[in-house]
């Protein structure tokens, strides 16, 4: 990782709507580099449009987005600083896998540890193949190498494990939560609670695009009034805290 | 950029694409070539005729039509699909953060539909090296000036088939769009002959195909170079700013006073008048004294014509007289108040109808002749000098009549041979998508 790489992301306050609609609203968290940060949330939470937001491939109603106390102005800015895997994203399915693995490679600093990426995501079996053959895990398998070999000091996951087998997922989650160990800040969207249990250090509850709860996992099952609660009674239990008090 | 060019080069559509094209291009070329030989064959009783064979105007010129055509409509499916494509995969603002920036993949990609693109233009040279290996004559520099005219009609393309699939979601609704676009000029030259749409008469400025005619004539026109390529930076700039990820309000507020500008340049270049006759023994021009006394004559020349847009004598005069007396004269003021005037001159025409005035200085002659000898002429006279000798090295015609074998091979490669070739090409190019 970079130096710059120890960097780590505020959100503040931020909204956005789609046409009348408040999709996300004034939404703020603070993920910390060394961590994973999971988004998680029933489904039309709000979380693509949260990652999307901070990307900048979304335009913000209000609310600023910080690296490391900058806030990102620019595309450009937000370029610099993240990566980004949108969720159910397709390969160019015209490149051979080895023509897109070298495009990946060509935006990539110089210091990121390529090989042991290369190793979890067994990229090498990969590479004389043309990308539009691959089944949908083996093409998440080279989403997810061409997103985290940039080594952007801030990385943004949208449902990152959602085309894996058990087994590949061991070393998908060994490889995430390898990059947040030299010093990326990586925010995920999981859909999946028991993945996001597995990875993640802090958690970010969503829910009708409001942040209703956020902490580390520790900290949520104290916030749900029980810590041996599994993450998925601590969501049930804090959505249905959220809806009796609406 | 392999990244860009394999999605281009790699997909199957454009091969389609460049197939279809070459079949509609060589079936122009095996037309004109029949249309060609037939002529020929009656010219070559009489010296005079055969100077008529002119290759550029019989074959280079309807092969290039097609090419035209091919591009107009087909060219917006290879080159929206770029950048189309990347949008439909959702991987386009993934790929933007990982470049740095939308501008420089707006631009890969248009380079990289431009170069599919030019496989459309590979069919006519083809063709034409075909002619010339089978005994016909291609003048190499005025051809090259006709294709070198359609490359940057070529770029037009490209470039505004990447801003309609930035300002869109889908492939669909981009090559809707740069279709239309590309369509949009067709419609203003078929106001020529189409009553319901002579309101665009005055629009002819803005044809792609009126910036493409003098390239088609072997000159090279910095006005169209420039027009064409204003055109291009133009589209261009308006896909950047279409695939950025600002707010719809910003894009646009962007975009108007880029379109402002872009438009006020398109006015301005394509004004220019300054032409180079490329064209074999320069017959696109005046014979060489009449040009050298012309370019003397002192003070502004000055010419009204009276007569309507769609009369056929305005359109050999223009395509014949004034392009050649502008091409020695490029300042030379044409003027045609009938265009401006409306319905109301209608009633009003009478005797007047038909007359071509020419001031040079304070005097003024009068004629109803369009030929470009006349007019010259009078012009000296108005100037009061003496018409300089009006000798020109014919141009000997190049009659050739393509029959037998030689037609029935053309006819094989221009149906058969570079359709086929690229299918095959397409295939090879993709086998790695069919095979795990």
């Amino acid at each position: 990782m970079t130096e710059t790489a120890l960097l780590a992301l505020a959100v503040e306050r931020l909204e956005v709507r789609a046409g009348a609609r408040r999709i996300v609203k004034q939404v703020s968290f603070t993920a910390r580099p060394g961590e994973v940060t999971a988004v998680i949330g029933p489904n039309g939470a709000g979380k693509t449009s949260l990652l999307e937001a901070i990307a900048g491939l979304r335009t913000t109603e209000s609310g600023t987005v910080s690296v490391g106390g900058q806030a990102c102005a620019s595309f450009r800015d937000r370029a610099r600083s993240f990566a980004y895997l949108p969720d159910r994203s397709e390969l160019a399915a015209e490149a051979s896998v080895a023509t897109l693995v070298a495009h990946a490679l060509r935006y990539a600093t110089a210091d990121i540890e390529v090989a042991e990426l290369r190793r979890w995501f067994a990229i090498e079996a990969l590479l004389d193949r043309g990308a539009g053959v691959l089944s949908r895990g083996e093409q998440q398998r080279v989403l997810l190498f061409s997103a985290l070999v940039l080594g952007r000091p801030i990385v943004l996951l949208d449902e990152p494990f959602s085309a894996f087998d058990p087994l590949q997922l061991r070393d998908v989650h060994r490889a995430v939560r390898s990059i947040a160990a030299g010093g990326a800040t990586v925010v995920a969207s999981i859909h999946q609670l028991t993945e996001a249990e597995k990875v993640a250090d802090r958690v970010l509850l969503l829910a009708e695009g409001e942040a209703i709860a956020f902490g580390t996992i520790a900290e949520l099952k104290a916030e749900a009034g029980n810590g041996e609660l599994p993450l998925e009674e601590v969501f049930v239990a804090l959505l249905a805290r959220r809806a009796r008090v609406a | 950029m392999s990244r860009e060019l394999a999605i281009a080069l790699r997909a199957r559509v454009t091969w389609l694409v460049a197939a279809i094209a070459a079949l509609l291009i060589g079936h122009g070329f095996v037309l004109a070539i029949d249309l060609y030989s037939a002529s020929s064959r009656s010219a070559l009783a009489s010296v005079l005729q055969t100077r008529e064979m002119d290759p550029l105007a019989g074959i280079v010129r309807p092969t290039l039509g097609g090419a035209s055509l091919a591009l107009s409509l087909l060219g917006p499916v290879i080159a929206a699909r770029t950048l189309a494509i990347e949008k439909e995969r959702k991987s386009y603002g993934a790929l933007c953060l990982a470049v740095g920036s939308s501008t420089r993949v707006v631009l890969y990609k248009a380079l990289a539909g431009a170069i599919a693109c030019a496989l459309v233009l590979a069919a006519p040279i083809v063709l034409f090296v075909a002619f010339a290996a089978f005994g016909g004559h291609v003048d190499p520099f005025e051809t090259a000036v006709a294709v070198s005219g359609e490359g940057l009609h070529l770029l037009l393309i490209a470039a505004l088939a990447t801003a309609a699939a930035a300002w869109t979601r889908t492939f669909a609704q981009a090559v809707t769009l740069g279709i239309l676009a590309s369509l949009t000029s067709w419609a203003i030259d078929a106001a020529e002959g189409f009553a319901a749409l002579a309101w665009l008469g005055k629009a002819s400025e803005w044809s792609i195909e009126q910036r493409l005619l003098p390239f088609q004539r072997g000159i090279v026109s910095i006005g169209s170079v420039l027009w064409l390529a204003c055109s291009s930076a133009l589209a261009l700039a308006a896909a950047m700013t279409g695939a950025s990820f600002e707010s719809m309000a910003r894009k646009l507020r962007l975009t108007v006073p880029l379109l402002g500008i872009g438009l006020l340049a398109l006015v301005l270049t394509g004004n220019v008048r300054r032409g180079y006759d490329w064209s074999e023994q320069r017959r696109a021009s005046l014979p060489p004294a009449a040009v050298e006394g012309l370019r003397e004559i002192e003070g502004p020349i000055i010419i009204d014509v009276f007569l309507d847009r769609d009369d056929s004598r305005r359109h050999q005069l223009e395509s014949d007289a004034l392009a050649k007396l502008l091409l020695a004269r490029p300042d030379v003021a044409i003027r045609t108040p009938l265009d401006d005037a409306g319905d109301v001159v209608e009633a009003q025409r009478g005797s007047d109808y038909g007359r071509i005035l020419v001031h040079v200085g304070g005097s003024v002659q009068q004629t109803r002749s369009t030929s470009r000898r006349e007019l010259v002429t009078l012009i000296f006279e108005a100037a009061g000098k003496k018409l300089p000798e009006w000798a020109q090295s014919p141009y000997p015609g190049f009659p050739i009549v393509v029959g037998g074998m030689r037609r029935r091979l053309l006819g094989l490669l221009a149906y058969g041979g570079l359709p086929l070739t690229f299918v095959v090409i397409g295939l090879v190019l993709t086998r790695s998508r069919r095979t795990r």
